[in-house]
């Protein structure tokens, strides 16, 4: 007899945004059960998912605010907790200005919470904030926005089934978006020609019917390969050129020295599957265009983001069912974080911070004067800032910047070099133990609000059930600090917040509660209550000021760090279908840690055999900026020369560089140059 | 007419969605398990619940049987020999440590009893595993065989 009820949640884990119902029997998570008529997922989840609830209950759960005192930790009431984090804020800002303070928000955070993060930030008078979306996606924004005005996925996933010809690079999404997979297997049913670039055979690469193993950060020659071959051989799809784009003269010239020979050299995939492969995408009535951070995370990133919508453009594949530009997301509300302002150039709705209307507009809502017109740092320059002594108090919501950003021992360094940092979390993770005071936050579960996903559909949920001890939603935490600030932001209710997004940010304007807590969610743009929501960007004109889609020439550049005599190899660094992100949930997570407990490095066995490694030895992966220990793992999946790790586990990015996308500020965790030793801790 | 897990091998992707989701259902211990091979093929295992089966001749007090459309284990006559372990053709027969007896896959019953299908087949993000009769998994392959040599055709009065 059923004694529980089923409660319908959004996962937490990645951007495809999957929907599944809690069992909840006394107030208890006791099971899941799969939302079989979801339109992303069809109730598929990947093993995160079907594991989710379980860190939930983990023994280690934050449950009361704690202030560090002589080096250990001491419980204290949330009264003094949240009048020591105003009075911080207040005093850094006297002392010094509000551009000593900075802001980390959070992709796991709700659009509500987020919404009104950066609006404190901005009220107090700064707009350093910013979040883990410039570790992924910002060359996105930045790219996507030059091209086609807008930096959002252009299709919904379930489009992909649609396609001719879906074109897959530096995406391992059967790893890492596992539920969209079953819309390409039905692409494929319908004789679909799949097509992935990646420099390892990842299984996404089993799927592929033209395999291309390229170089790590020779993206850009191959696109430019691929777009020659489409000019060369008349594939282009003149009438949409003529029609609706602008620059094809200058791009036109700018990859005629990419011949499939000379790309065939930079990227070491041969010239005849570069040829056959820009047929196939351009031959094919719809073609997609996925790709992820093997695009993104390079000192190239906007470039590397530019030729694949240079690509799209030249074929017309976009704007259509089937035919789009499809960059996936890694967080379930890295796309929300993003729309909401959590970006230190941008107000909500991507209105620049220098645009004296856009602040005046903002200004006026809030009842403030306070709003500053000079765009804030991004993660890395506040870390360096921090340690310049430059920012003095910083209030990080649920991310763990020591684990996840690159050359991470800096960023203890600086995060030590604070004289005050406010950590909210659900866990003690690395970056909260370096924390002057930690505030408990409420997991997913534990809360209300919204998450938009990689598709632009945001979805709804409710609390399924209560935070552990005296641990509270974030946006509670939020409002409360607000109020001892002298700011109205309401008592924390997020349908509250949302009425006031739909009212600031011109795409949620229609998008409620309800419509948002239906089955479907709802698409942005979706200006008003009467609006349907838009699945397909870009149908009939781009979001760029002329309407017209912008042909980007850009061109092949090394990457930031060489490989030399003593650092041979060439680290890339990547996800595990397993684990997650930082991997303060999944290593709490047995399930999922039962079957990676640690970081393995692959390694092609020619490289393992000149060293002395074998499968399963213990290694150490050495750079200039650390050294870490990892397991061999000996496979010819990988090319010789080449080594990846995943960075799930902590101190992987003391290795990586934090060499940035000039325009994007993402640093380049694709590329570093390494050696691999035989042996343990030293 | 009698409903098995079949799996379309080229699907698979050692997700291990599957094994995590039969774990949570069955406290702990997958009745599935994906085997990869040479690092590019995973082949995702369960009880075949065969007919005779292997299993339940090999077992020596008839904890094993097959009836209706599973083979099943009646719990209180295992004496945990695990006689049944070495007998099963696929490796499929699993050992409960806590309980000391044999346990298999049982198709999810508590679930099918409350009107849903076995987690594994209802999780799968890459439409690998497929819970259905052989006739019915047979005739859904062959269409999807005949439509890819059809695809190879030359048209015909304008046709393919």
């Amino acid at each position: 007899m059923k004694d529980h009820k089923l409660v319908p949640t959004v996962c937490p884990y990645c951007g495809v945004g999957c929907r599944f119902f809690v069992k909840v029997h006394q107030g208890h998570a006791v099971g899941l059960e799969y939302m079989t008529d979801h339109p992303v997922s069809g109730g598929r989840l990947c093993a995160k998912g079907n594991a989710a609830l379980e860190f939930l209950y983990h023994p280690d759960r934050l449950k009361n605010p704690l202030k560090k005192a002589n080096g250990s930790w001491e419980k204290i009431p949330w009264d003094e907790a949240l009048d020591t984090v105003a009075e911080k804020l207040q005093a850094t800002t006297n002392s010094h200005s509000a551009n000593s303070l900075g802001f980390l928000a959070s992709a796991k955070c709700t659009n509500e919470e987020n919404y009104l993060f950066q609006k404190l930030a901005r009220l107090s008078g700064t707009n350093n904030v910013d979040h883990c979306a410039r570790l992924c996606h910002s060359p996105t924004v930045v790219g996507l926005a030059r091209a086609f005005g807008s930096g959002a996925m252009t299709n919904p996933l379930s489009d992909l089934a649609l396609a001719d010809c879906i074109f897959i690079i530096g995406s391992n999404l059967a790893d890492n978006h596992a539920p969209a997979l079953h819309w390409i297997w039905l692409a494929k049913d319908q004789g679909a020609k799949i097509i992935v670039a990646d420099p390892r055979l990842t299984t996404t690469a089993w799927m592929a019917d033209e395999f291309l193993q390229l170089y790590p950060g020779s993206d850009i020659a191959l696109l430019n390969g691929i777009a020659r071959v489409i000019i060369t051989e008349g594939l282009a799809d003149k009438d949409f050129i003529g029609k609706r784009t602008s620059g094809f003269k200058e791009l036109a010239a700018s990859v005629m020295e990419y011949s499939p020979e000379k790309a065939a050299s930079l990227t070491g995939v041969p010239a005849e599957k570069i040829v056959s492969a820009a047929r196939a995408y351009a031959q094919a009535n719809s073609a997609s265009f996925v790709y992820c951070m093997g695009i993104t995370q390079h000192t190239v990133g906007s470039d590397n983001v530019a030729a694949c919508a240079n690509l799209a453009l030249l074929t017309g594949n976009i704007g259509r069912r089937g035919a789009g530009v499809l960059p996936l997301r890694g967080q379930n509300n890295v796309q929300g974080a993003c729309d909401m302002g959590a970006l230190p150039g941008v107000l909500p709705g991507y209105q620049p911070v220098t645009d004296a209307d856009a602040r005046a507009r903002f200004a006026e809502n809030w009842e403030t004067d306070n709003l500053s017109p000079e765009p804030g740092l991004t993660v890395v320059e506040m870390m360096k800032a921090a340690e310049d002594g430059q920012i003095k108090t910083m209030w990080i919501m649920g991310e763990d910047p020591v684990t996840s950003d690159p050359n991470a021992k800096h960023v203890h360094k600086a995060l030590a070099a604070l004289d005050f940092l406010i950590v909210q979390d659900i866990f003690l993770t690395d970056t909260a133990k370096v924390a002057d005071l930690i505030l408990p936050a409420a997991a997913w579960a534990e809360k209300c609000g919204t998450f938009t996903n990689t598709e632009r559909r945001v979805q709804w949920f409710d609390p399924v059930i209560s935070p552990p001890g005296e641990a509270k939603a974030d946006l509670w935490i939020i409002c409360e600090i607000a109020k001892r600030l002298g700011f109205e932001f309401g008592e924390g209710y997020a349908g509250e917040v949302l009425a006031e997004i739909n009212q600031g940010v011109a795409a949620y304007g229609g998008i409620t509660c309800v419509r948002a807590a239906s089955l479907e969610g709802v698409h942005w743009p979706c200006p008003s209550a009467e609006h349907p929501g838009t699945p397909i960007l870009h149908t009939e004109s781009f979001s760029t000021a002329s309407g017209k889609g912008q042909f980007i020439p850009v061109n092949h550049q090394p990457a930031a760090e060489a490989v030399s005599e003593d650092y041979p190899l060439v680290l890339t660094t990547g996800r595990l279908a397993l684990h997650y992100n930082s991997g303060t949930m999944t290593r709490r997570t047995n399930q999922i840690l039962e079957r990676v407990p640690n970081p393995e490095i692959e390694i092609h066995p020619q490289d393992a055999q000149s060293q002395g490694i074998k499968h399963g030895d213990t290694v150490n992966v050495i750079t200039t900026r650390g050294n870490v220990t990892a397991v061999a793992r000996v496979t010819d999946t990988i090319e010789s020369g080449v080594v990846f790790l995943p960075f799930h586990f902590p101190d992987i990015n003391n290795l990586t560089i934090d060499a940035l996308d000039a325009d994007a500020k993402i640093p380049e965790y694709k590329v570093a140059a390494c050696r691999v030793e035989k042996g343990g801790p030293q | 007419m009698k409903k098995h897990i079949y799996t379309n091998y080229e699907r698979c992707i050692n997700c291990q969605g599957c094994e995590v989701a039969c774990q949570r259902e069955n406290g702990g211990l997958s009745f599935i398990n994906v085997v990869v091979i040479k690092d590019r093929f995973a082949v995702p295992l369960t009880c075949r619940h065969c007919d005779p089966a292997p299993c339940a001749i090999a077992c020596p007090t008839q904890a094993l049987n097959f009836s209706g459309d599973s083979v099943t284990l009646e719990p209180e006559k295992c004496t945990g020999c695990t006689l049944c372990l070495f007998a099963c053709p696929f490796g499929m027969m699993h050992f409960n440590t806590a309980s000391k007896k044999a346990i298999n896959c049982d198709l999810c019953a508590g679930r099918q009893a409350e009107g849903y299908e076995p987690a594994c087949i209802l999780t799968c993000p890459s439409s690998a595993l497929h819970y259905e009769d052989y006739v019915s998994y047979a005739v859904k392959e062959r269409r999807r065989a005949s439509a890819a040599i059809l695809r190879a055709q030359p048209q015909k009065g304008g046709v393919q």
